[in-house]
């Protein structure tokens, strides 16, 4: 048995796959004292359900939000910064970006090492890596080992101007500290990326340091843990980049694990996208607290280079950039637990969130703010007795009350109206950061379909799609959670990015050989060293893509290249492809003459044989699928402006949907985890492998 | 803020409706300004957001617009009615693109292009999409249209449109394109940023007509009424907060090139109830030198001033400006004549903020901040050794914020606009340059009960001969103010390391340097809010503690002598 555990901002999502591939699911509230007990506890509780324990599971796949939270409360240890002289302000200085011009108090991210135990050595390397000036080593010795033991530092980050280019006075300064400091851990920025732009690879080497020993002491525990309780497979942790790493591959650089909940829901929908014949795909990921965008093309998911960690508001530019690659995902501050306000007289929702504590009004914990579940409750779409599988009895009257006093009572509405309202914006909200995103990555969202997962996103995603003109909805089986699924079917995944500034000339072609074959050495070993792989490496695929650019740009696009360079491909073909690639992003290339470098040369290896990559497409909820006509389990007063108002709505159980027959809308379909509303005229079919299909923009309805 | 009935005064409009109308209004905005980006050619567009996108109303009111930089967003604000009301309806089609650049239409200098489609729904004119761009190049003097010295009038700073169809019924007009064309040092990438401009409408007009379909126009109109109300009304209650008086500041920006004198800004703010006039007179005339702000200009960041302190959260329409009334009289440097030229007035848009601050500051005490430092605008140009080829070094670095009632200003951060400094390592691999220093400077942040944005200075050495090194800064004579007791932050420098010598350049002023050169661009600090004597002592302490406090800062400015075993400034 393969068993995933997703810890989330506000829930731990658990699913459990045996040689049956059926899926199992449950989801409880995360539980923040001893995370890893609490979380192996609830796991065994699953298992239980199955009679098995967990020495009957082979692998377990696990995402937590662990180290972002430690950046976001700024609960990590003593961190310290060794820098080239003249440059100790590189983490305040940062790219001087405002990131609210009207606001005269904006402030910056605060850095996670204080300016006093920023240290600058002696030392210069220019940027075709020719060291000017050598190392002072003494310094290093003396003083500033000196400075780390009276700051009582536990953690070390090196960076040094024009380190990308030549590592070498990094890994001097590194043997130096590792000696004086044998316990203290040490991140190289040359070693965790190894990219130009020094406050950008500073600020990655920094987080990497930040995070190491808790990242390092959580997972100690939870092998432990596991280990106590029986367990005798394989741990592999999520990482950002939508693949899982081995215990070994997080010690060398836990920021991996940074953003690691999102990308493997991001990464199943992108597969769910690619089987439904559309050619391009937006997930939702609709949680608790925030609402997830992920857009994929021909089953290929939109990556990033680098993101931001710990943004104000979710604006760009107000918080700590990163260079790790990581899903393209879109955060919209418009979650289940997303607070309603009234703001210019007018109803207003998010970006604030009641989280899961003390979340919405209606989990009778301690909210009184009117949130989106609330809404959602009072509009009949959600089963008070069935929300998280009944884990949680919602309160009806709690959630009209706090919609009445924050909301209705203001704009002079009835509840039922301002519920609806809130419904409404927060739908709008999330069609409108589709819409821009969608622009901004040159992709019609029409010609695409929606995947709609995470607890809140099927009670929303059918009118998203009406807004959009999307004709197809797919919800996933144990949409609810989606993230946890993907993790079944992440498979081991390393990147290596350098930068080495080249023009695109002929000769150019053995150099660009070299870089990648020194970037697959690298990839090769760092595998070894964890993952079984045969003398002929067949169960590693490397995927080579290089950022190129208009000599004069200071803006990248990134390609993808063929294996073998040089041997079944030329120079114009690099060309040709950095010209379409330009050509679809901007709508136009420069002429022929332009002069191409390339900038970012990069290699993913992903380890074929762990992860089961068709888990989401073949594998099936557990359910009965006796029935041949799709029976309404209950009727319930649920609210429908088609309808022009509350009408008696059949509701199903997702269940026992029969393969065999469509529902039409307006219903409900209720599982564990999530709840999906189909609207008027939207056709509903349940297909094999039980997701579930809809249509939804066939009557002449507009977009 | 609820107590203000909307049912009283307000078009009979649900706040539901309205909400999703207007947050879609924006919204389409901002997909037209992730078209514009896309699709466009100049790095301003792309890196500096030197853009804006909007939708107006039939009489050119503003409805709603993506966040873009003050100074594109209010010469919209100013400018578009002006246009529209000088066209003739009935020569527009669907599908046409109105561009414009001239000065005397609110625009605030020649690069910047505004295009204006009319929006139809069942044949009758609704509104306009809006879009604008700060073109790489429109002719004139130096390339990049943005001189200041050396350009008598507007005519030596380029190309100048007034209104006219570069796109008729859809389709360019081949006639005005070969016209900017033959005018342009960059013909493709100005023409090329055109058709963005026109994407981002068509995509504006399409998406309008599309939420018309759903809503139909009646309602549609409604809600156009209904956000020009809500916005005055939040405008005006906010105004009511503000105790009734004239509130006066001035400021002085250094001089307007070499040996020339200071300028003097002056403003007069009164509130009145829910209304406030800003007027300028007793600034200085306009000058014959690339600096003067253009009323559109003066217009847009005093508005943007306005706005930071009185309501800094919520969208701007046609109706947030209605409470307001902006004067300078015409012919001072804030409201020059025609040809009054004006490529670098962006040097002029932080005084205008500092003077707008400064006078709400005796009625808002707790809203306002304390004066930032002026920004540099350094560029380096010559040849790569290397290469053989000709390079460009270009940035706009920022120092520190001011301080306010509750909080320190902030170190490196822009001030009223929003740019990247750009990586040492991206510029050192790309131009004949070591940068020696980036470094915060001790004690110069204004002393006060919260102490201003400490300055900052980068030395940059030069590794080849003949290098042009034209500066664009200020607050090197006059210093950020301070407020409420709050100290006064340093004056900003220029200078040359050669050898041994150290050289003092001039703020605004083209220079030649020399290989092993040093040029050290240092930013001064921010002003200081209340007096020194009431900061905490932990405050200090941790301040020496962090080195933007020396030991002799600490005991100089703030009466704090630390023992030697207090703080460990180094």
């Amino acid at each position: 048995m393969r068993l995933a555990i997703d810890i989330g901002g506000t829930f731990t999502d658990f699913v459990l796959v045996g040689e049956d591939r059926v899926l199992h699911s449950a989801k409880e509230l995360t539980d923040y004292e001893d995370t890893a007990l609490r979380m192996v506890q609830g796991a065994e509780r699953l298992l239980a359900q199955r009679d098995a324990v967990l020495s009957d599971v082979s692998d377990v796949i696990h995402g937590t939000t662990l180290a972002s939270n430690l950046v976001l409360q700024r609960k990590g240890p003593a961190t310290a910064l060794i820098t080239t002289r003249g440059f100790r302000d590189l983490l305040l200085v940062q790219r001087q970006r405002r990131h609210h011009l009207y606001d005269l108090a904006v402030g910056k991210a605060e850095p996670l090492v204080p300016r006093r135990l920023v240290f600058e050595v002696d030392e210069r390397m220019d940027a075709s890596g020719t060291p000017l000036r050598k190392v002072e080593e003494s310094s290093v010795r003396d003083q500033i080992a000196a400075a780390l033991r009276a700051e009582g530092v536990e953690a070390v980050a090196i960076c040094l101007l024009n380190s990308y280019a030549n590592p070498i006075h990094e890994q001097v300064i590194a043997q130096i500290i590792a000696t004086e400091l044998p316990n203290v851990s040490i991140s190289q920025s040359s070693e965790i990326s190894r990219r130009y732009r020094e406050y950008e690879r500073a600020s990655t080497a920094v987080m990497n340091a930040y995070v190491t020993p808790v990242v390092q002491g959580y997972i100690a525990r939870l092998a432990k843990v596991l280990d106590e309780r029986g367990f005798q497979g394989n741990l592999y942790m999520m990482q950002s980049n939508g693949g899982v790493a081995t215990l070994q591959m997080v010690a060398e650089a836990p920021i991996r694990l940074i953003e690691s909940g999102p990308a493997a829901g991001a990464l199943m929908a992108a597969k769910y996208g690619a089987d439904s014949g559309a050619s391009h795909s937006v997930a939702l990921d609709m949680g608790g607290t925030t609402a997830k965008v992920s857009l994929s093309a021909q089953g290929k998911l939109s990556m990033v280079d680098e993101f931001e960690v710990d943004r104000v508001s979710l604006r760009a530019g107000s918080g700590l950039p990163i260079n790790v690659a990581a899903v393209d995902l879109i955060e919209i501050g418009a979650g289940g637990g997303s607070i309603a306000s009234v703001r210019m007289n007018l109803l207003a929702v998010g970006p604030q969130s009641a989280g899961s504590d003390p979340g919405p009004a209606c989990y009778g914990q301690g909210g009184h703010e009117a949130t989106v579940t609330d809404a959602n409750l009072v509009l009949g779409y959600l089963n008070p007795e069935y929300f998280a599988g009944g884990q949680i009895k919602l309160d009806v009257d709690r959630a009209r009350a706090a919609i009445k006093e924050h909301v209705a009572d203001h704009l002079g509405l009835t509840v039922e109206l301002a519920a609806w309202g809130i419904h409404e914006v927060a739908t709008a909200q999330m069609s409108a950061a589709i819409r821009v995103t969608a622009i901004e990555r040159g992709i019609d969202p029409r010609l695409s379909s929606l995947i709609a997962f995470g607890g809140a996103g099927p009670a929303h995603a059918i009118r998203i799609a009406r807004d959009l003109g999307i004709a197809t909805v797919i919800l996933p089986a144990l949409a609810g959670v989606g993230s946890a699924v993907g993790l079944l079917a992440s498979p081991i995944q390393l990147e290596f990015t350098r930068t080495m500034i080249i023009r695109l000339e002929e000769d150019a072609i053995p150099t660009i050989n070299q870089i990648y074959a020194s970037l697959e050495a690298d990839a090769l070993s760092r595998l070894q060293a964890s993952v079984p792989i045969g003398e002929d490496q067949r169960n590693v695929d490397f995927e080579r893509s290089m950022d190129l650019r208009y000599v004069g740009q200071g803006y990248q696009v990134t390609v993808e290249m063929p294996s073998d360079l040089g041997v079944d491909w030329t120079l114009a073909d690099i060309r040709g492809s950095f010209e379409r690639a330009y050509r679809n992003l901007y709508g136009y290339s420069e002429g022929k003459d332009a002069e191409i470098e390339g900038v970012d040369w990069r290699v993913v290896a992903r380890v074929r044989g762990v992860g089961d990559r068709d888990i989401a497409t073949e594998a099936r909820a557990a359910s009965p699928m006796t029935s041949l006509m799709s029976e309404p389990k209950d009727v319930r007063s649920c609210f429908f402006p088609e309808s022009d108002g509350f009408i008696d709505c059949p509701i199903y159980e997702r269940a026992t949907l029969s393969t065999e027959t469509a529902i039409a809308g307006p219903a409900i379909i209720e599982e564990e985890g999530t709840t999906t509303v189909l609207l008027p005229e939207a056709i509903l079919h349940s297909d094999a492998s039980g997701q579930l299909v809809a249509s939804v923009n066939q009557l002449g309805s507009t977009a | 803020m609820s107590n203000l009935q909307s049912t009283d005064v307000t078009v009979d409009m649900d706040p539901v409706t309205l909400a999703v109308v207007w947050n879609s209004l924006s919204s389409i905005s901002e997909e037209m300004g992730a078209m514009l980006k896309r699709t466009a050619f100049s790095p301003g567009v792309r890196e500096a957001q030197d853009f804006s996108t909007a939708i107006y109303s039939r009489e050119g009111r503003l409805i709603a617009h993506r966040m873009a930089t003050p100074g594109h967003l209010g010469a919209g604000i100013h400018g578009v009615p002006k246009v529209i009301a000088a066209l003739d309806e009935d020569m527009l089609k669907e599908g046409d693109g109105i561009i414009y650049n001239d000065l005397s239409l609110s625009v605030g200098h020649l690069p910047d292009f505004f295009c204006l489609t009319p929006i139809f729904v069942n044949q009758q004119l609704l509104g306009f999409a809006v879009s604008s761009a700060h073109m790489i190049d429109v002719g004139g003097l130096a390339p990049g249209s943005l001189a200041i010295e050396g350009v008598p009038d507007v005519y030596a700073e380029g190309l100048r449109v007034t209104p006219i169809k570069l796109f008729r019924a859809g389709a360019p007009n081949p006639d005005v394109f070969e016209l900017i064309n033959a005018n342009v040092r960059l013909p493709d990438k100005v023409s090329g940023d055109l058709h963005a401009a026109m994407n981002a409408n068509r995509l504006g007009v399409r998406r309008v007509t599309e939420l018309m379909e759903k809503y139909g126009l009646a309602t549609a109109l409604r809600c156009f009424e209904g956000i020009f109300q809500r916005s005055e009304e939040v405008m005006r209650e906010a105004i009511h907060q503000i105790p009734n008086g004239t509130y006066s500041f001035e400021d002085e920006l250094d001089d307007y090139g070499i040996g020339t004198d200071p300028l003097r800004i002056v403003a007069r703010i009164t509130v009145e109830n829910d209304h406030i006039s800003v007027d300028f007179s007793g600034s200085s005339p306009q000058v014959p030198a690339g600096i003067n702000s253009y009323f559109g200009f003066t217009f847009a960041y005093t508005l943007f001033a306005l706005k930071s302190v009185i309501d800094p959260s919520n969208p701007t329409s046609h109706g947030t400006i209605v409470p307001f009334q902006i004067f300078a009289p015409e012919g001072c440097f804030l409201n020059p004549r025609h040809p009054a030229p004006a490529g670098g007035r962006a040097i002029v848009l932080t005084r205008i903020v500092d003077v707008i601050l400064g006078a709400l500051s005796k009625a808002l005490p707790d809203s306002v901040v304390a004066a930032p430092s002026s920004f540099v605008n350094a560029c380096l140009g010559g040849t790569d050794p290397a290469t053989g080829e000709p390079f460009v070094y270009f940035e706009l670095l920022f120092g520190g914020s001011g301080a306010g009632a509750n909080r320190d200003g902030v170190e490196a951060i822009c001030s009223g606009l929003d740019v990247n400094n750009i990586p040492i390592e991206v510029s050192e691999s790309s131009c004949p340059i070591i940068v020696r220093e980036l470094t915060i400077i001790p004690d110069s942040g204004g002393p006060g009960r919260h102490r201003g944005g400490c300055g900052i200075r980068k030395d940059i050495e030069l590794l080849t001969d003949g290098v042009t090194f034209t500066n664009m800064s200020d607050r090197v004579r006059t210093a950020p103010y301070g407020l409420f007791g709050g100290g006064a932050g340093t004056n900003g420098q220029t200078i040359v390391h050669r050898g041994t010598e150290e050289i003092s350049l001039a703020s605004k002023g083209v220079f030649t340097l020399k290989k092993g050169d040093i040029l050290s661009l240092r930013l001064g600090g921010a002003g200081g809010y209340g007096p020194a004597q009431e900061r905490s002592r932990p405050a200090v302490i941790s301040d020496v503690r962090e080195g933007f406090v020396s030991r002799e800062g600490a005991e100089k400015d703030y009466g704090v002598r630390l023992a030697s075993t207090e703080g460990w400034g180094d």
